[in-house]
């Protein structure tokens, strides 16, 4: 939930986020350009590493790799269109289009679960709900009592599992034991369920529910920060939307590869795009930096209270 | 809220007969009654939206009109009801939106409940939880939660079942101190069922106590200890009242351990040592079980919940495990029955690795749990058909099984409870229930996780006679519980569980007249006046000698 000193960009209002991910995710979906996957992976992936503890990284990291080469290579050995071939395999040419082709759509598919694992972290249950509880409340009731449901239903399966292991029963090894044993502890969790929601309905009646007129209340505000940022995301995405429509940026991998165009408004783009995806990681970082600031200012106004202190009157006097 | 009279009939009897009752606006009134006497059902019928189906006819009037007229809104806000369970009660996965709750429902500008969902986390000191989810909170918090999101849609009347009754001591004597720190800094009617008399019998303005559906008595808690003095219920009143009631004096009764202090400084000739039986059992024979040094966690990132635990625990005897919530009780209860396994030291049953058991040789014929929750054991639509699973799993025949459950069900009394369903029995009725089942495994040693939780008075004695018949039919019983007054009375050895250790382990006379706060309310009561009372009825016999 909360990450600490890397938290700037997840305390953003949620609609902010939601607007942002869907821009982002929405633009690398449906926009196949090299420098469209390049910038979503260099500014996904920092963003990513300050966000997810460091342990997992590596294992990351090696994953996609590997993922990156399977698609590649899938793609190189299975499509067969292009005009440059490499080499044949079984009469058929394997071309260095769908080489390209296969390596810039495993880039954008690896950008998008990036973005979507980032999404994952920063746009947490609670700021999903509040999205919904806008246009539909009681869906939204109905998750959050869900969300609550679904530790205590696990709990309480394994509370059943061990007190019936502890009296001997299903306590096989065999497969027909274990079988058996799971179908009947789920029988009985569905009767504690039952039993259970009443006590819930009690709970919530007697506070009220059902009473017309039920307001939704959230810890969310909207300020003037979330504004200005909603606005940046409006402005960057609008950019690059047009570069699209106007297609100045645009890629095709058969028959031929087509040149990456490096025209004005096609660079235009590519920076929107940029700043786009590092939004989140520059905010980080400027956030951190200025924590770094203000604790040297702090440490400097003391350094100078002390020698303020040292070279006051005592000093002058015996100078004069 | 003024005068109230109604009677209530149901299927077959009456559970309230014409009730007239009067509740002064500023109240902290107990209510307190044997179970089945409609404790319930009265609280229930306060509150308009939990009313159970059924006739009713008298009425009941909330400042002057009667309850049926108040508007919803009004219903809703100005009487809270706080339920026995505080798990179930909790709607929403995050503290903040179940405080927020009540508010959303009674249509709140969002502004306003922002300041009075703050100004409640405040008052019950949540705000250092209150971005957490609901399912890590510890029992108390929860119950804490379910007041606090209650007292937020500012109630005049709170109406509580049971509060505590699923809590620690700790963790109660907490709740119902901030209970009469609301009724006393707001001055909110608190009408509150509870069995803990000790503490509650005391804060009490006045005391409503129900007999089969009638008033027995609704006065002051001093009257009515006066009242109470030849009634089945005096079992429940806090040590000093039943002091006091043994030794008959023309004066105030003593309500709580400080004012039963006064009173016995006043009336005998203080410093004498008890004679009791205090170190005269010692355990006999080779231990049953024997722990040493063992050592458990769930997860190797996790901290160690036992930490080189040593225990003999020996045959026949009725060993007690006490601790705060939490500590790793119940863990170690599942560690020595192997279904957690130890990562370090080693378990002993009989003087044979408890590795060195199959499953089922373990659970059958060795080794029973009794899990805190009976809930856990029932899986069938009638206690009948769970005690035949039980009997089939052991591979008897039909036959043999039926007659195996009429003989437990006759010993324990639960015939006529055979054909029910173990979720409509009573907290006492499924205990016994579970234990039968447990029985049927024919166990040597039978282990107890909290056994007495959520169990009134009835419940309880019921539950200590069961010891005893098990201690006589040779069983070994080891019992894991916070519930200090049971275990002095019905314990042969204590220990105590803390910080992954087992401390003083001893015989329970000994274990409790040493222990300062994690003891009997009778110790507390006599420490410095009087040596080694810990139970009332030492505490009686005592006084009595030393007039």
């Amino acid at each position: 939930m909360e990450q600490g000193i890397w938290g700037r960009f997840g305390a953003f209002h949620p609609v902010v986020l939601f607007v942002y991910f869907a821009s982002l995710l929405v633009l690398l979906i449906f926009q196949f350009h090299p420098v469209v996957a390049l910038l979503g992976l260099s500014g996904g992936l920092p963003f990513l590493f300050i966000i997810k503890s460091g342990s997992k990284i590596k294992k990351m990291l090696l994953f996609y790799l590997l993922f990156f080469f399977v698609l590649t290579v899938t793609n190189l050995f299975f499509t067969h269109e292009g005009q440059t071939p490499l080499f044949y395999i079984n009469d058929k040419p394997v071309t260095l289009e769908s080489g390209i082709y296969g390596a810039v759509m495993a880039a954008l598919l690896i950008a998008v679960l990036i973005w979507c694992q980032c999404m994952q972290v920063i746009l947490t249950s609670d700021k999903i709900l509040y999205l919904m509880g806008k246009s539909i409340p009681r869906t939204a009731l109905v998750f959050t009592m869900s969300f609550r449901f679904l530790p205590l239903f696990l709990r309480q399966m394994k509370k059943i599992a061990r007190a019936q292991k502890a009296m001997g029963l299903y306590a096989g090894d065999s497969v027909y034991d274990k079988a058996k044993g799971g179908v009947r502890i789920l029988s009985s969790l569905i009767g504690w369920s039952l039993e259970n929601a009443m006590d819930t309905a009690c709970s919530m009646k007697a506070r009220g529910y059902g009473i017309r007129g039920r307001n939704d209340f959230s810890l969310f505000r909207f300020r003037k920060s979330d504004a200005l940022m909603l606005a940046l995301i409006l402005v960057l995405t609008g950019t690059v939307f047009l570069g699209i429509v106007r297609r100045d940026i645009t890629f095709s991998c058969y028959p031929a590869v087509s040149t990456v165009s490096f025209t004005l408004p096609a660079c235009t783009a590519y920076a929107a795009f940029g700043i786009l995806t590092f939004l989140p990681f520059l905010t980080e970082c400027r956030e951190r930096i200025k924590w770094k600031h203000q604790k040297e200012n702090i440490h400097d106004e003391r350094v100078g209270d002390a020698t303020g202190i040292f070279f006051l009157p005592g000093c002058k006097k015996t100078g004069a | 809220m003024r005068q109230v009279s109604f009677s209530y009939p149901d299927a077959k009897k009456q559970a309230l007969k014409q009730i007239n009752l009067a509740i002064e606006e500023g109240a902290f009134v107990v209510v307190c009654g044997q179970s089945g006497s409609g404790k319930s059902t009265l609280l229930r019928l306060f509150k308009r939206e939990l009313a159970p189906y059924g006739e009713r006819s008298g009425e009941i009037l909330y400042k002057g009109k009667t309850l049926e007229s108040l508007g919803e809104r009004e219903s809703a806000a100005e009487i809270g009801f706080v339920l026995q369970n505080p798990q179930q009660q909790i709607v929403t996965d995050k503290v903040w939106s179940e405080l927020a709750f009540g508010l959303e429902n009674l249509g709140l500008e969002k502004e306003a409940i922002r300041l009075r969902v703050g100004e409640t986390a405040n008052y019950f000191g949540i705000h250092s939880w209150f971005r957490k989810n609901t399912d890590e909170l510890s029992g108390g918090q929860q119950q804490l939660l379910n007041l606090a999101s209650v007292i937020a849609m500012s109630p005049k009347v709170l109406i509580l079942d049971e509060p505590a009754s699923q809590l620690d001591p700790i963790a109660a004597s907490e709740f119902l101190a901030a209970l009469k720190k609301l009724n006393e800094d707001l001055g909110i009617t608190v009408l509150l069922v509870e069995h803990r008399l000790e503490e509650a019998f005391s804060m009490a303005d006045k005391v409503l106590v129900l007999e089969e559906g009638s008033v027995l008595k609704y006065d002051t808690p001093q009257k009515v200890s006066a009242f109470l003095k030849h009634h089945a219920m005096l079992r429940t009143m806090p040590a000093a009242v039943r002091l006091f009631h043994a030794c008959s004096y023309e004066e105030e009764c003593p309500l709580n351990v400080k004012e039963g202090r006064a009173f016995l400084k006043k009336h005998f000739t203080c410093g004498k040592k008890a004679e009791h039986k205090a170190g005269k059992y010692k355990p006999k024979g080779e231990p049953v079980f024997e722990l040493k040094e063992v050592w458990f966690r769930y997860e190797k990132e996790e901290p160690d919940i036992m930490r080189g635990v040593n225990l003999s625990i020996y045959p026949g005897e009725r060993f007690f495990v006490l601790g705060g919530n939490g500590c790793g009780k119940t863990t170690m209860l599942y560690v020595m029955t192997g279904i957690y396994k130890a990562y370090r030291g080693k378990i002993f049953l009989w003087g044979k690795r408890i590795k060195e058991y199959s499953t089922e040789q373990l659970f059958h014929n060795h080794v029973a749990v009794l899990p805190q929750n009976p809930q856990t054991v029932f899986l069938k639509n009638t206690v009948r058909e769970d005690l035949e699973e039980i009997c089939l799993s052991m591979n008897k025949s039909r036959e043999e099984s039926r007659q195996e459950i009429e003989q437990i069900a006759r010993k324990f009394g639960l015939t006529p409870l055979l054909e029910q369903h173990p979720y409509d029995l009573s907290g006492g009725e499924q205990q016994k229930c579970a234990v039968a089942k447990m029985l049927l495994t024919k166990p040597k040693v039978l282990l107890m996780d909290e056994p007495t939780k959520g169990l009134d008075g009835e419940g309880k004695e019921v539950l200590a006679e069961l010891l005893k018949e098990l201690k006589e039919d040779g069983l070994t019983t080891v019992t894991v519980t916070h519930d200090v007054e049971f275990a002095a009375e019905n314990s042969d050895r204590c220990g105590l569980f803390f910080d992954g250790e087992m401390l003083a382990v001893t015989d329970a006379m000994r274990f409790f007249a040493g222990n300062h706060f994690y003891t009997t309310a009778a110790n507390r009561m006599t420490r410095g006046l009087f040596e080694g009372v810990v139970t009332v009825g030492q505490l009686i016999e005592i006084c009595k000698k030393n007039r």
